[in-house]
């Protein structure tokens, strides 16, 4: 269908400015029952400047797909841009897709930067978080703050934010849910915001500025309404981990990943810190790791570092699992603060494992422990690693270790039987730790890689209902049988490291552990608790996106994780049953091009052609 | 001295490097660098990784990529220099030293420098000499990259001459005193070390060393390309293959033929302007480098000549922007040169005009020629009409293909005002060992091959022909490849690993790294493309019997070097196995 546009019906009005915080009573509005999405509307106002980056005088219409048409009109008011004609002929391009969009209307205002007013109505302790968050969305604003004032001749802008719960620290078990309402109220623009959470509001923030756009030369904001939004994620647990050991990332990097993880309304940003080839978190109760275990004095967090990235994160909405691997992927450098902590990596780096017959070994982990409970704030999970435990190394290195050759998948091998359960007294003792370390209390959560210990035998760890697996490669059924929590972090689905081949190879010939690359697409269509464990999905707390470094440094993190992390965002929060792949493709484009007005680096996902012609490649 | 107040001041407010404990430790038998933390009384340590991997190793070993060709020699003891006590001494008439001070700028610009307050003590004065022997200020196919560096310290001076047939060959040999000058910190002072003597010669083996990018997929900034041109002049790359146009867009702004970006370009920010191009040739000219521009055609068209009708000229496309795209062409959006129309010579005639105005004469063009998909030309009514009386079999249309091709030649011959350009096209069913003689002479026509593998019977077959080859091993140096469909990505051992299918076979031009564009933008292009493009540089500069195992401590070095002058570059390995150096091969 054509758009028609009005003229006549500009919306104009002459109100002095005022951006003010109020403590404003506010009742929200039901939600419509009826959540269909409506999809004829029309334009009320384009922008009096061109306002497209086009070079000649192109439209975009609905029929055409919105594809660049060249009009023959010098009415400027019946050009539309591509971006007005994308958020009025397909789907709503917000990204993650909310569970519930209820169109009321198509109709688009503009508006002004300094026209937009925020009342919030919040307990006090909250609202001091909210005050940060709408902080963050002014300036995330599509428009350049160069702009700021301009001509009163633009709606006003009312922002409605309601909290109800006091609680602002970020838990798997928060609600995160919210309402938003955008609606035009005779001459201005009352969005209604209203969640149990400060989480929830600010993920309703996040889906606010989506339906906000500029035209590219325009210095005004376009809104779509009257639109009604009820959301909630589908999974409480949507992560990304990064390796800070293989490569090592600057403190303003993790920020940076934190910044694109709160526009896609990721919530867990997991940190595999250490590994056996460095140690980078300076802790306080052994401050000599960080020293020798460091590529660089210069290659650490500082306890402030750390801290300081925990708040920036729980601002935007996400919670910092620190984990310190162990017993395996420990670096034997840590001999040097701690006599015989580590064995085998001496002669093979990469083989690094704590010493179980070092009775120092558990007083260690017992202060490391402390010191991350310390650093985070998120007192109901706790990741100890686990993961490739080599028995060989413990075989060799353990007195009293039965010397027959260890059979990997033997079921009847003894030898192997008896080393499994050192591993396993090991593990049932890093798990004592934490709770010692919590002082006797016991966390909702402690997670561990999978591994042939949970693959066989994780029936014998204690802490049954404490204990979630962050399953990677293996076997998930006896996990599940054993009835524990998992957080799916699949290789070869969820792995965002793959498929770069082998870097410690000599041979070029040898594909890396993990190829190929693992797409968007691939991240986007997995989801085993439809497709392969239907009756065990209530055990799926969520999953992560992993970047493992090998082959990873400082100028290739952003685009390594962007948007392919954005793929897994909406398969964990909305989990949509088709992969619509044209309605996808250019909602996961308009989506990149947000993280890139971020500044975020983020991957071209096709040609610019096919952003200038959605729905045609 | 003189400045002996001023260190006085250096000291007491600065410290030049933080002191951690942490050295470099050469082990002499295998020339690897390793890191350690108490450095043992008997073995010698060095501040830094770079000033370990300068001095370890023989004498007749550097730490240069690409490894040179010709002779080394060494003495691996360190002398200071200060970055502001280099001078050089220009040789030749008044255009070749206006070009070596610009060459000279370009040193001064990438050589490493500590940003503190802190000076340089203790150093000797470096004097630089650099002498072309030849006034050719001209970038082509055949100029003689050779050159000669010596590196003598005698009575408390260091003096470099570097001798060059030609200005191009100066400048590779000013590249690789720069890689032969490394920082050198400790409490209280920053200078820069080299070795006390060095005497090398060098020359590629192959003259045709390149790095293709893609603008057309997805537009690059001329930043992005800059940046590229930087990095290839730090890896001796020569030529930069620019195929700046496709069926997405056209973003190339021709005087003559406004139309083309007015209609192809993504917008107007993502055009090249002639001025543009006159920077980026210049930039790329001090830096060692020619580009050869490719204008796609017949096939690779679309968006950019939709104006023809509205001219008056006629389709000077068919197919463009078709739907369903799976019909007419091998990736949207579709499009290709309309034969049957006359008017399109005419076209390419302006445009070739326009093309040899803004870039100068490097005796190559490219015109691209891959790709023909014949459904689409025999969809078109127009065409069909056109080969009249023909049957409609792929010989006909190979015909109607080879015409085309010949009469782009003669429009690009009158356009230039000789017929002394070679003319590169891509391997295709054109170029098939069968017809190729019917449709290109080989007088006229370099081919780039793309096949799979080095050692296909095709590659040999053209040569046997008579034809000049360019090669770009589609499943070694596809830098694309890796993300889309079934490819696999080839990292830096593989792309090193390509060895040339006969170092001696004097057809055999070079090679090309390729960046197809569909995946890459300013946002990745840098990290996609290095340090991968600098393994295929030693690989066509050197041509090493040996694979990349014997290179990885250099390689890395060189990584660490194009990281330093601003590049974005991909990870190959943790660092730990940069710190421990011929550690991580071994392991397991």
């Amino acid at each position: 269908m054509r758009y028609e546009v009005k003229r006549d019906r500009i919306l104009s009005i002459m109100r002095p400015v005022a951006l003010f915080l109020l403590l404003t009573l506010f009742v929200y509005v039901v939600y419509a029952a009826d959540v269909t999405e409506l999809l004829t509307g029309s334009i009320h106002f384009i922008d009096n400047q061109s306002g497209d980056s086009e070079i000649s005088s192109t439209t975009h219409t609905c029929e055409d797909k919105c594809s660049p048409k060249e009009t023959d009109t010098n009415e400027i008011s019946n050009i539309i841009s591509l971006k007005t004609c994308i958020m009025l002929c397909g789907d709503l391009p917000i990204w993650p897709k909310p569970m519930n969009i209820n169109v009321k209307d198509k109709d688009v205002s503009t508006f002004s930067k300094n026209r937009i007013g925020i009342k919030l109505n919040a307990p006090v302790n909250v609202r001091g978080d909210l005050k940060k968050a709408t902080d963050i969305f002014m300036k995330n604003l599509p428009v350049s703050d160069e702009f700021w004032i301009d001509e009163d001749d633009s709606v006003l802008f009312n922002i409605y934010i309601n909290v109800i719960d006091i609680d602002n620290v970020l838990r798997l078990s928060t609600n995160e849910e919210y309402a938003l309402s955008v609606k035009k109220v005779e001459d201005h623009i009352d969005v209604e915001l209203s969640a149990p959470t400060y989480f929830g509001a600010r993920n309703g923030l996040e889906t606010l500025i989506q339906l906000i756009w500029s035209d590219t030369t325009s210095n005004k904001l376009h809104i779509i309404h009257d639109v009604e939004i009820k959301d909630k994620p589908k999974f409480a647990h949507r992560g990304v981990m990064v390796d800070t050991a293989r490569n090592y990332f600057y403190i303003e990097q993790l920020r940076k990943v934190v910044d694109g993880m709160a526009a896609t309304k990721l919530n867990v940003l997991h940190l595999h810190l250490t590994d056996a080839s460095s140690f980078p978190v300076v802790l306080p109760r052994n401050t000599l790791f960080a020293k020798y275990g460091a590529y660089d004095p210069e290659m650490v967090y500082s306890p402030e570092n750390v801290k300081d990235l925990v708040e920036y994160a729980r601002i935007r909405g996400i919670r910092v699992v620190l984990e310190i691997d162990g017993p395996s992927h420990v670096p034997p450098a840590l001999n040097r603060a701690v006599e015989d902590l580590v064995v085998c990596g001496e002669d093979a780096v990469f083989n690094g494992h704590l010493n179980p017959e070092n009775n120092k070994t558990f007083l260690v982990l017992e202060d490391i422990y402390k010191d991350l409970l310390d650093l985070g704030t998120d007192d109901e999970m706790f990741h100890i690693g686990g993961d490739e435990v080599n028995l060989t190394c413990w075989q060799q290195t353990v007195s009293n270790s039965p010397k027959q050759q260890l059979h990997h998948k033997a079921k009847h091998s003894t030898a192997q039987a008896n080393m499994m359960k050192i591993w396993i007294n090991f593990t049932n003792r890093m798990l004592d730790t934490v709770i010692s370390a919590k002082q006797g209390d016991v966390p909702q959560h402690i997670v561990i890689w999978s591994s042939d210990l949970t693959d066989r035998y994780i029936s014998q760890l204690d802490y049954k209902n404490v204990v979630v697996v962050q399953y990677w490669f293996g076997s998930i059924n006896p996990i599940f049988a054993n009835g524990n929590k998992v957080i799916l972090s699949t290789v070869g689905r969820w792995y965002l490291d793959c498929g770069f081949g082998s870097w410690k190879s000599t041979n070029s010939r040898d594909n890396g552990v993990c190829d190929p690359y693992t797409t968007w697409h691939t991240f986007y269509k997995y989801r085993p608790w439809v497709d392969e464990f239907p009756t065990h999905k209530d055990q799926v707390l969520g999953g992560e996106a992993c970047l493992w470094s090998e082959e990873v440094g400082a100028d290739s993190l952003e685009t390594r994780i962007w948007p392919r992390a954005a793929a897994l965002a909406e398969r964990l929060w909305s989990d949509p049953d088709v992969f619509n792949r044209t309605d996808v493709y250019v909602r996961l484009d308009i989506h990149r091009e947000r993280l890139t007005m971020r500044g975020i680096r983020s991957e071209a996902i096709w040609p610019r052609w096919c952003s200038q012609n959605p729905w045609k490649c | 001295m003189n400045g002996h107040i001023i260190v006085f001041i250096s000291v007491a407010f600065t410290y030049c490097t933080t002191i951690n404990g942490w050295a470099w430790q050469c082990n002499a038998e295998n020339g690897y660098c390793t890191r350690i933390l108490s450095p043992s009384v008997d073995e010698p340590e060095h501040p830094s990784l770079a000033v370990c991997k300068l001095l370890c190793g023989q004498p007749s070993y550097l730490n240069v990529w690409p490894y040179p060709t010709g002779k080394i020699a060494s003495e691996k003891n360190l002398v200071m220099v200060d970055p502001q006590h280099i001078t050089f001494e220009l040789d030749g008439s008044t255009t070749t030293k206006n070009f070596l001070q610009e060459v000279v700028d370009y040193f001064q610009e990438n050589l490493s420098r500590d940003n503190s307050n802190c000076i340089c003590q203790d150093y000797y004065p470096l004097v630089v000499s650099l002498d072309a022997l030849s006034d050719d200020l001209s970038l082509t196919l055949d100029t003689d990259e050779f050159y000669s560096l010596k590196l003598n310290t005698s009575d408390k001076r260091i003096r470099v001459e570097i001798v060059g047939n030609t200005i191009f060959g100066v400048r590779h040999g000013i590249e690789t005193l720069l890689q032969l000058l490394v920082p050198y910190q400790n409490a209280d002072s920053a200078c820069l070390a080299t070795l006390k003597n060095v005497q090398v010669t060098d020359k590629p083996v192959y003259r045709h060393r390149a790095l293709l990018l893609d603008s057309a997929r997805n537009f690059l900034s001329v930043n992005t390309i800059k940046k590229n041109i930087n990095a290839m002049a730090a890896s001796k790359l020569n030529v930069l293959h620019w195929h700046v146009t496709d069926s997405q867009s056209f973003p190339l702004e021709l005087p003559s033929l406004p139309n083309m970006t007015k209609c192809g370009a993504y917008d107007k920010d993502r055009i090249y302007s002639p001025k543009d191009i006159e920077e980026l040739v210049t930039y790329a000219k001090i830096r060692g480098v020619r580009i050869l521009l490719e204008i796609d055609g017949p096939s690779h068209v679309g968006n950019g000549w939709q104006w023809g009708n509205e001219a008056g000229l006629g389709n000077l496309t068919v197919c463009t922007n078709q739907q369903p795209w799976r019909s007419f062409c091998i990736q949207p959006p579709c499009g290709q040169l309309n034969p049957a129309n006359p008017n399109i010579y005419k076209v390419l005639g302006q445009l070739y005009g326009d093309i040899s105005n803004m870039f100068p004469n490097i005796g190559m063009f490219h015109m691209g020629g891959d790709e023909v998909f014949i459904p689409c030309w025999n969809s078109s009514k127009e065409i069909l009409d056109y080969i009249k009386g023909k049957p409609t079999t792929e010989e006909t249309f190979l015909d109607l293909w080879g015409e085309f091709q010949n009469k782009s030649l003669r429009a690009y011959d009158a356009a230039v005002g000789n017929d002394k350009t070679s003319i590169v096209v891509w391997t295709s069913h054109l170029t098939d060992p069968n017809v190729i003689q019917k449709y290109l002479p080989k007088e006229r026509y370099i081919i780039q091959t793309w096949v799979p593998d080095t050692n296909q019977d095709l590659i040999t077959s053209l040569l046997n022909l008579g034809y000049k080859i360019i090669i770009s091993t589609k499943d070694k140096w596809y830098l694309d490849h890796g993300f889309w469909g079934s490819t696999l990505y080839y990292n830096w051992r593989t792309v090193y690993n390509n060895k040339m299918y006969s170092q001696y076979h004097k057809s055999i031009l070079g090679g090309e790294v390729c960046m197809w564009g569909e995946l890459v933008d300013d946002s990745n292009v840098e990290s996609r493309v290095w340090p991968r493009a600098a393994a295929a540089a030693e690989r066509l500069w050197t041509n090493p019997s040996t694979t990349a195992g014997a290179a990885e401590g250099r390689f890395f070095s060189h990584r660490e070097r194009l990281i330093s002058r601003g590049l974005k570059t991909e990870a190959v390995v943790p660092q730990w196995c940069v710190q421990n150096e011929g550690e991580c091969s071994s392991y397991l």
